[in-house]
């Protein structure tokens, strides 16, 4: 058979295929009718037959090429993976999430450990030499300091709530974000992230308790910096996977290492990012809010902070041992 | 001499299919594919800017100043809004756009290109987040010469966030399939043809073919000298084994007007009835 005579016996499979190719790449899948769908799928597989037939008998033609561009058009469509639902998001935050973070525990013990020695540092040289400050905090935040001023209360009587708190999360969820993606850094830029987390947050407790204002700090902190901080350090704990993997790949090539852990370490750092919106609120419309008693705030976050941890440590228990056994 | 080669391992992916076929998927070189991320960041941004203007713009006219003015007109919620959109596309424009169009953003779209699994399947929302969550450190600003060094050197044309997620990016070329059927749709000139002695005789490589059918496609664009050239080279390629056989000195063998006519003839007669049922 001739290339032509091939083409003229199969073209209308083709034409066919390629019509619904077109509107399923102009509008996804939901465009096509149940049939149209079935049609696709039926249509892609006879398609995969001339193919091969085309690969025998027309080596290096242009018919080869056309078909193998449109079979390699279609097979993105014809084997989807899985669609994301409501279900399959809720399975994720109530089992994946909770699995992946207990999995890679050691990752976030480290991750907390070098933020806690960080702090300890900063306040240890704040208590030594209070110029020290200077090197991490702004000077603007130093005066409020030296003047027994909350410079949260100036912040908040000029932006609004609603509009602060936009701005918080958004700017938590790009740190979180920045922590992974510098994992690939070797670890290096995560380091210096919690690292700098961990000395600003040490020097400003230090240089708050120097001038007495360490009970307005907490008043102001507490409701949202526990979560804040964890999720954080969870963000820097995917950060140090992916580090990890590249300084030390274990029983795995490099390349390997990195999917491996970076399809993990991700599953982590979008897992944090609603719960730096739900802190962003809080830290925006609860944490500033004079009318409500310091007393009600420390609870509030000791309770959300009880929450992520139990979630965390004790979540899809039962589902990741029958999925052992089955 | 077809233009690409489909079976050339450079640059390619082979992916067997579960049907046991193998697609050559062509993989997106430097080029394309900062062609597509900078048609992405010119949208991107002169969204945002064209956004942020008119925000400016309409503020001042109505004499609006969000600090004083307080919440009249909803300005908090335009600023929360512009909050947002900053961050969606500093974030999230490119994994959104990945996966909801199965591997493309609007430049990669424009570029023809797309992104795919290792093994040729289509990208999960995780995959969309993971390779686009680490273009600060690959594809951001200064930052993107290391994501270009990375495609260009490594083997399969992957920045640091491919090899993290496992994928590949391919180039598509969607309208071969309509000028292959174009030719093959020339009218069949079988029972008139005035060399159908001379076709039956002849059967061609595939290579000729494809050769012959480039020609017919493309003879409109060429200008006469070469039109007629190329033409009398290729039928010349063609003819000169059928001068060699035996019996061929009454054959009538076309003249130079008759070229195309005979060219045309050979492949409507090619694309006539199989002589045998396809196995």
């Amino acid at each position: 058979m001739t290339p032509t005579q091939f083409i003229h016996t199969h073209k209308e499979h083709w034409q066919q295929l390629e019509s619904l190719l077109v509107k399923t790449e102009r509008c996804r899948l939901r465009a096509l009718t149940r049939t149209e769908l079935k049609r696709l799928g039926q249509l892609y597989r006879i398609l995969t037959t001339d193919l091969a037939y085309a690969q025998t008998n027309f080596p290096h033609s242009d018919l080869l090429l056309t078909l193998n561009q449109l079979a390699s058009r279609t097979h993105p469509y014809v084997y989807r993976g899985q669609s994301f639902t409501f279900a399959g998001v809720l399975q994720f935050f109530r089992n994946d999430l909770p699995q992946t973070f207990r999995a890679n525990v050691h990752y976030f013990v480290l991750s907390a450990t070098i933020f806690l020695v960080a702090a300890a540092l900063g306040a240890i040289a704040v208590l030594f030499n209070e110029e020290a400050a200077g090197i991490i905090i702004s000077p603007k935040l130093i005066d409020y300091i030296h003047r027994h001023e909350m410079w949260t209360e100036h912040f908040f009587s000029v932006i609004p709530s609603s509009v602060a708190s936009t701005r918080i999360f958004t700017n938590n969820i790009s740190v979180a974000f920045s922590a992974f993606a510098l994992g690939l850094t070797f670890g290096v830029g995560t380091f210096i992230i919690i690292t700098i987390n961990g000395l600003m947050l040490g020097c400003i407790l230090m240089l708050c308790a120097r001038y007495s204002m360490l009970g307005p700090l907490l008043e102001f902190i507490t409701a949202h910096g526990v979560v804040e901080i964890s999720t954080i350090l969870i963000a820097g704990a995917a950060g140090l996977m992916v580090g990890t993997a590249l300084l030390n790949p274990g029983n795995h090539t490099r390349r390997d290492a990195l999917a491996v852990h970076g399809a993990d370490a991700v599953k982590l750092v979008l897992g944090v990012a609603p719960i730096l919106v739900v802190m962003g609120l809080v830290e925006g419309f609860i944490s500033p809010q004079p009318a409500i008693p310091a007393e009600l705030k420390m609870a509030l976050g000791l309770f959300l902070g009880a929450l992520l941890y139990l979630h965390l440590f004790l979540s899809g228990r039962k589902s990741s041992t029958t999925n052992r056994v089955s | 001499m077809p233009l690409t080669n489909p079976e050339a391992p450079a640059f390619h992916e082979t992916v067997e299919t579960p049907e046991q076929v193998r697609l050559h998927l062509e993989l997106a070189g430097l080029g394309t594919r900062s062609i597509a991320y900078i048609l992405d960041t010119l949208l991107r941004y002169g969204v945002l800017l064209a956004i942020f203007v008119a925000v400016v713009l309409v503020f001042d006219v109505f004499q609006i100043h969000w600090e004083t003015t307080g919440d009249r007109f909803g300005t908090h919620l335009i600023l929360i809004i512009l909050t947002l959109l900053y961050f969606f596309m500093e974030w999230g424009y490119f994994a959104m756009f990945e996966w909801l169009w199965t591997g493309q953003t609007p430049g990669k779209r424009a570029a023809r290109i797309r992104v795919l699994k290792d093994g040729g399947g289509p990208i999960s929302f995780l995959d969309a987040a993971l390779r686009n969550l680490v273009r600060i450190i690959d594809s951001s600003g200064p930052m993107a010469a290391i994501g270009m060094m990375f495609i260009f050197f490594s083997k399969k044309n992957k920045r640091p966030g491919d090899l993290l997620a496992r994928t590949i990016v391919v180039r598509e070329h969607p309208r071969t399939l309509m000028q292959l059927l174009a030719v093959s749709d020339l009218p069949p000139r079988i029972p008139d043809d005035p060399f159908i002695d001379l076709i039956r005789r002849i059967s061609l490589t595939s290579d000729q073919h494809d050769l012959i059918v480039r020609y017919l496609l493309r003879r409109d664009q060429l200008d006469s000298t070469t039109r007629a050239r190329l033409c009398g080279q290729i039928v010349d390629a063609i003819l000169n084994p059928v001068r060699l056989q035996p019996n061929s000195e009454h054959l009538s063998l076309p003249q130079e007007p008759d070229y195309e006519r005979f060219l045309q003839g050979l492949i409507a007669v090619q694309a006539g009835p199989p002589p045998a049922s396809r196995p």
